[in-house]
Order: C-alpha cells, then structure tokens, then sequence
C-alpha cells in the first residue's frame, strides 16, 4: 500500500512539474515581444529600441530558453513570482493578501456543496421514486442547468437587499463568507447529487447489497454500511475534479458580492493583459488541482483494498 | 413433522405474464430440495419470493407458508424478522455476494450485525476454522479479491448458517466454481442441518445431493419426483434433455478427429512462459504448449491461477516476463486470433442489433454498407444455428446462450485462424452448454484452431482437447 502511495506522489510531482512548464511558456510563447509589451502596458507610449533592450537583458530574455525556464522555476521554487506588468508590485505579495479570502471562500463552497450532495444523495436513494426523490431530481435538474451568477443575483436580490441579511460590501471575514459560499456550493451540489445518487441506487442494487437484505440487515444500514462507501469513489473522483473549476469559476460571485479575493485581481489583470498574474493564478489552479488529485486518490487507496495492489 | 417451508399453488408475476405457474412443494426439516430447470425457468423468481425480495413489481399468488406460518399478507419487518434467522441464503457468485472494500471477517460478522448483534471476534474466527481454513484470525482480514472462489463461498455458507436457521436457500451455490468443488460447496451445505432448498441448472449434482427434485419448465413445474427415481424411465421430455445434457461425458458424439491435420505446423509455440504479479510472487507458473490447426488446446486450473493470463499473452495483450511466444507470421494480420468471452451478454454492445456486432470485425477489415453487413451477419447466424433470430434483435431480447452463440459468430466474422475462448460456457445453463460445445467442436473439425480455458471438465472433453494445466495460485498483497 506504501509503495503504491508513493508512485501516486511522484506522479504528482511529475504533474506539477509538467503544469507549471506550460504556465511559463505563456509568457515566451505568446505573440509579439514581453519586454515591448511590459513598457507599454507601464506607460502607455511607443517604448525606445534602447529601453526595450535593455529590459530583455534585464529579465533575461536574451538567454537560451531552457535557462530561462530552469531561472523562472528557481525563483518560483523560492516564492518568487515576478513583479505586476500593471502595478510593479512583486506578484507573490498581492497575491498572498488576496488568496487566504478565496482558499476561505472555495473551501467553504466545498464543505456546502459535499454536505448539501451527500445529504440529498442519501435521501434520494432511500427514498427512490417517492416524493423527496422527485423534489430533489428537480433541484438538480434545475441547478444543474442554470449558471451560478443567476443564483446570485437573486440571492442579492431578495436575501441581502430584500431581507437584509448579509451584506453586500463584504470583508473576507469567515463568516461574511457564508452566503456566497452557499450560493456556489448548493449550484455545484446538483450535478454532484445526481452523480451519487446514480452509484448510490447502482449499489444498492449489487449482489452485496442484496446478501445483506437476505441475511436481515435494514435498508438504512445496506445504505450506509455498504452503498454508500462503494458509490463514494466516483464522487470523490467528481470532486477532485471539480477544485480546479470551483477555482476557476469564483471571479464571478467575487465580483458579484465584492470579495477581496483572487477572481477579482485576476479579471483585473486579464483585461490588462498583466502576464505575470495570470501565470501565477493557473500556476495556483493547477497546483491546488494537482494536491486535491493526489489527496482524492489517497483517499480512493485507503478505501478500496482492490487499489492498494501494484499495478505494472 | 411440520414442513419448513410449504409453497402452495405458488404464482409470481412480473407484469401481465406470470414467470412461476402454480407451484407447489414441501420441505421438511433436514430434507434437500433442489428445483432444477434451464435459465429464464423461473427457479430464481421462486426463491426470490421466498425471501419476500421479489420487488415492488412483482405480484405473488398461491401462498407461503414458512415454519406454518402464511406469509402471503407479511409486511416488509415481517420478512425481515425471518431473514438470517429462519432462513439463510447462498449467493450463486461469492465475490459478488461480498462487499469488495470489507474484509471476509466483516462479510461474515454481517450475520450478526445486521440483526443488530455484535459477534466476538473469536467467533469469527472458530467458524472460519470449523470451514478448513486456517490460520483465520489473520486470513479473515483480508479483502475477497484475495480469497479463492471455493474458500469465499464456504465462508458465505458459514454466514448464512449463523443463527442456524432451519432453512437455507442456495442459489446456483456451485455454478461459479469449479466442477470438483462442487460436491465440497454442497456437503458443507448439508452439514449445518438445515433444510435446503437448491437452486441449480446440473441435474447431475443434483442427483448426487438432493433428496427430491421439482423439475422447472418456463415456470411450470413438470415433474416432481424422489432422487432415487431419477436414471429410470419414462421422465418427462424436460428432463430427460436435462438430464442428457448434465452428463458428464459426452457420450455417443465424439469430437470428429482429423487424422492428419492440414497444417501440423503450429500456429503458435509457447515455450515456459510466466508471468508474475508486478514484484510479487508468481501469476503464471511456467507452461509450454503448441496451438496446431484443428486442435482445440484446453488450459485448465483452478479459480485465480491464471488461466486468464495465459490466453492474454497468446493474443498478445499481455507480455510474459519469462519465456517465449512465437506466431506464425500468417497471424500477423488484425482478427487471425479472435476472443470469446465468458459473459456473453456483457461482451456485446447492449445498443446495438445483432447484425452489428456480428458484421463489426468484417467491417473494421473492409468497408461493407449496410446491406452487405446484413447479408453477412445473416449468413454467420445461420451458421452458429441462429438463423431464426431476428438480427435487428437487441442482446437483451435473446437468451445467455443465443448471445454466446452470436459472440461466437461475431469472433468468426474476422476469419480468425485462432480462436481463444475464456471460460465460454461457465455463464450458461447445461443445455446452452451442450449447444455451445457442438458449435466449438464443429469449428474445430472446419480448422481452426481453439485454445479454451475452462474449469469445467465436460467441455475439455467434448472438445477432445489437448490438456494444459495452469498451477500456481495468485499471491495476494493486500
């Protein structure tokens, strides 16, 4: 099972390693020349041939490409991620204001969106084709087809204008955090209450589950004892995948309810084409992606006796 | 003495047409039951009702009466008062039956814990001891993939039997295993002293086992008679086809032998292959065999030791770690080796027509439209005895054996020069078998050349083959 674990480990590494090769080569592989691009996204104006050289020469772009990256990956590796094109402050530093409100924010939206699914899913598979499954079918169906930003402007709409709870200036506090995680959570749930709901009935339909019956056991202990834990792998793999687009998909109720995280800073430097914090937020994406993968499969290891064999 | 069970003029219906007519039968205590029949009999549906687990679909006639008492108006907690307790039940697939992420002493602390019960580990352990297996304390932590077939339902039965309730339903408790386990699987079954009622397909053991034997014909009973009555004369035609077909020999059809095949240079020679688990201990023992024309070459050995693997590294999936694979150069072109597999139902599209999946590997060589590929299929039906079916038929709407025999036909589409069949006919009833086995050998007798692994005797004879034994066990690491 150790050794299992980690080959799993050092295939993430070669992943992150693999991730963050493509996220420097934005900058040297996109059209027209940085150090032009830097100048005149600094002032505006036609930079001098001068200036311009003497910029490549400073950020090293006069060097053989695979130095240039062995350079980027070094100072990357110490925390180093290059200064704005926009603003000149070092990258690392904004962004390690703004990343603790959108790590507080994504997480809570995990916890929401698991616990909401998990709950449903239950409920669904013991009561199926009854009406709390169909209410619950129509959730998903619904949530699944409407786009998150809906959700949230009618929950500015009606909860934190109408009924006056929550604000719309909000801080990064954890608990100011709450409404738009619940927002974000409860959209991503439907298609995860569909997922479990599916493995759950498929599960509780196995020749196990069936033993069990026979031999006396309760619908409830089938569900929980051993549906649950079979249908549990692919939602954990829907889950893992699901961290890199929760990531990529909170700029927008960040803007909506004015969070102070890192979807909001990085719309911002989108438009303004400020290459060095973009590559910094997919070089994030992709490293948190690669961990919950890692920890996902972890997970699925210790649970599935089947997967601790070494497979050549 | 008051019967443990006593079905009375017992009906199961599924929709508007019933599946089980009218039937009606006795267990006493201690007594043997087996209902026997061919797949799509209803033997299934019968015990299914007597669990009370027919399904919200299902309606019962007749009634049930279990130790006296009629079950025909029980409630759900009703039925489930008497599961475990009064009557036991044995899944035809162990690893199935078990949960794959517990452990076997879990499986087996089951019995109790559903009943709200919490067994002392010790228990466990002295029961996994009293079905021969040793050192349990240690084995019963380990997963079911790790356990053989034959060890895992004997720890099923020992589940079953827990609370020792004075009924046990087996349901094809031996199909899933090998043939000489069986009698094993069924004298630990009668060794917990509780009447029985078996479901099985193999009159054959079912002659060795049961005290009496209700016959089963599309839900009709056809004949009901005492064990020492079967073997004598004048049975209905139901059983007497099942009874030829459980034979263990074929007897009066031998396989037609070429003398002198056309090519005695063999197809392909396999020199002491072995292929190991990675790291750990041995899958694959090492075997050398040839596969000639016109000779069927049958890999035997008991459940997990491989048989699998060897017909994956003769097809080239897989690579031996050890050993030589030589192909005649004629095989290198794509479906000189075409595999049959052992679930039929599974290995064809569920969405497609048969003409289809029978035309597919013709297709995938030169491109046919729609009419020919019809034409084809039409032509490779008739020629597996399936002329009568519809070819626009989906898989579902045939038989386990139908979709056999159209895997068959899909397998010589490609006009293989070998055939590689994995246990073909392990999924299937007995007169299926017998079906499947007269085709095998009739391809044979055209030339080609058949590997089959199997575990059941009466198919390496009926095909006269050439015996390869496959050993060594899988070493389990979890």
């Amino acid at each position: 099972m150790i050794r299992v674990a980690l080959r799993r480990f050092a295939q993430a590494l070669l992943t992150a390693l693999a991730a963050s090769l493509l996220v420097w080569a934005m900058l040297p592989l996109a059209p027209g020349d940085p150090a032009y691009r830097i100048l005149y996204s600094q002032t505006q104006k036609e930079p001098l041939p001068a200036e311009i050289e003497a910029l490549r020469h400073e950020m090293g772009l006069d060097k053989p490409l695979p130095l240039q990256y062995a350079q980027w990956l070094g100072k990357v590796a110490r925390g180093d991620l290059a200064r704005s094109w926009r603003t000149g402050q070092p990258v690392a530093e904004e962004i390690s204001r703004r990343l603790p409100a959108t790590l507080t924010l994504v997480g809570l939206a995990l916890v929401v969106s698991v616990a909401v699914a998990l709950l449903l899913a239950l409920i669904s598979a013991a009561f199926r084709d009854r009406w709390p499954d169909r209410v619950i079918r129509v959730y998903t169906q619904i949530g699944a087809a409407l786009p998150t930003f809906l959700f949230g402007l009618l929950a500015l709409q009606y909860i934190v204008v109408g009924a006056g709870v929550g604000k719309v200036l909000s801080g990064g506090a954890l608990q100011m955090a709450i409404l738009p995680a619940l927002i974000i959570g409860i959209d991503r749930a439907a298609g995860w209450t569909q997922l479990l709901r599916a493995s759950l009935i498929e599960a509780q339909e196995a020749g196990f589950a069936q033993v069990a019956r026979a031999r006396g056991a309760r619908p409830r202990r089938i569900l929980l004892i051993h549906a649950l834990p079979n249908a549990a792998l692919p939602f954990l793999t829907a889950i893992g995948v699901s961290v890199g687009a929760l990531l990529g998909g909170s700029p927008i109720i960040e803007e909506l309810f004015t969070w102070p995280g890192l979807g909001s800073y990085t719309v911002a430097a989108l438009s303004a084409r400020d290459f060095p914090v973009i590559q910094a937020f997919v070089l994030i994406s992709a490293l948190l992606y690669v961990a919950a993968s890692l920890l996902i499969d972890l997970a699925a290891i210790a649970l599935d006796p089947r997967l601790r064999e070494a497979h050549p | 003495m008051s019967p443990v069970l006593d079905c009375r003029n017992l009906s199961v219906s599924y929709g508007p047409t019933p599946v089980v007519h009218g039937l009606s039968f006795t267990i006493a205590p201690g007594q043997c039951l087996a209902l026997v029949g061919s797949s799509g009999s209803g033997k299934t549906s019968v015990a299914r009702a007597i669990l009370g687990m027919q399904g919200p679909t299902a309606r019962i006639g007749g009634q049930i009466l279990v130790e006296g008492r009629d079950m025909s108006r029980a409630t759900e907690r009703d039925w489930r008062a008497l599961r475990g307790l009064r009557i036991g039940y044995v899944a035809q697939d162990p690893f199935a039956a078990c949960d794959p992420l517990r452990s076997v002493g879990h499986h087996l602390s089951e019995a109790w814990r559903a009943r709200g019960l919490s067994p002392d580990p010790a228990e466990i352990s002295r029961r996994l001891t009293a079905i021969g297996i040793e050192d349990a304390p240690r084995i019963a932590l380990r997963a079911p993939h790790c356990w053989s077939g034959g060890m895992l339902q004997r720890a099923s039965i020992a589940a079953a039997s827990a609370h020792a309730p004075p009924l046990i339903i087996a349901d094809e408790p031996s199909s899933a295993l090998d043939a000489d386990r069986a009698d094993g699987i069924l004298t630990a079954l009668r060794a917990s002293g509780a009447a029985i009622l078996l479901i099985s397909h193999d009159l054959a053991l079912v002659q060795r086992q049961a005290d009496r034997i209700v016959i089963l014909d599309q839900g009709h009973c056809v004949e009901s008679l005492d064990t020492r009555e079967l073997g004598g004369q004048a049975h209905h035609p139901v059983t007497q086809a099942l009874l030829a077909a459980s034979q263990s020999l074929p007897e009066g059809t031998p396989t037609p032998r070429h003398a002198e095949p056309r090519h005695a240079e063999p197809l392909i020679r396999v020199q002491d292959i072995a292929r190991r688990f990675h790291g750990d201990g041995p899958e694959v023992g090492q075997v050398s065999f040839s596969v000639i024309p016109s000779q069927t070459t049958g890999i035997s050995g008991p459940s997990g030791s491989g048989k699998s693997t060897v017909l994956k590294m003769l097809a080239g999936l897989e690579r031996p770690d050890r050993g030589l694979i030589e192909r005649a150069p004629s095989l290198a072109r794509p479906g000189a080796i075409m595999p049959i597999f052992q679930n039929p139902a599974a290995s064809l599209d569920a969405l497609w027509p048969v003409w289809r999946s029978v035309a597919e590997p013709a297709q995938a060589q030169h491109r046919m439209n729609r009419n020919q590929q019809k034409d084809l299929a039409a032509e490779l039906l008739a020629r597996v005895g399936l002329a009568a079916i519809d070819p626009e038929a989906r898989p579902s709407e045939l038989s386990l054996g139908q979709c056999q025999r159209v895997a068959i036909a899909r397998a010589i589409a490609a006009r293989p020069a070998v055939l590689i069949a994995d246990e073909p006919t392990s999924a299937l009833d007995t007169l299926s078998r017998a079906r499947i086995g007269d085709l095998l050998a009739g391809l044979v007798a055209e030339g080609m050349a058949l590997v089959v692994a199997s575990h059941d005797p009466w198919l390496h004879a009926r095909l006269n083959a050439r015996r390869v034994e496959v050993a060594r066990a899988a070493e389990c690491t979890a």
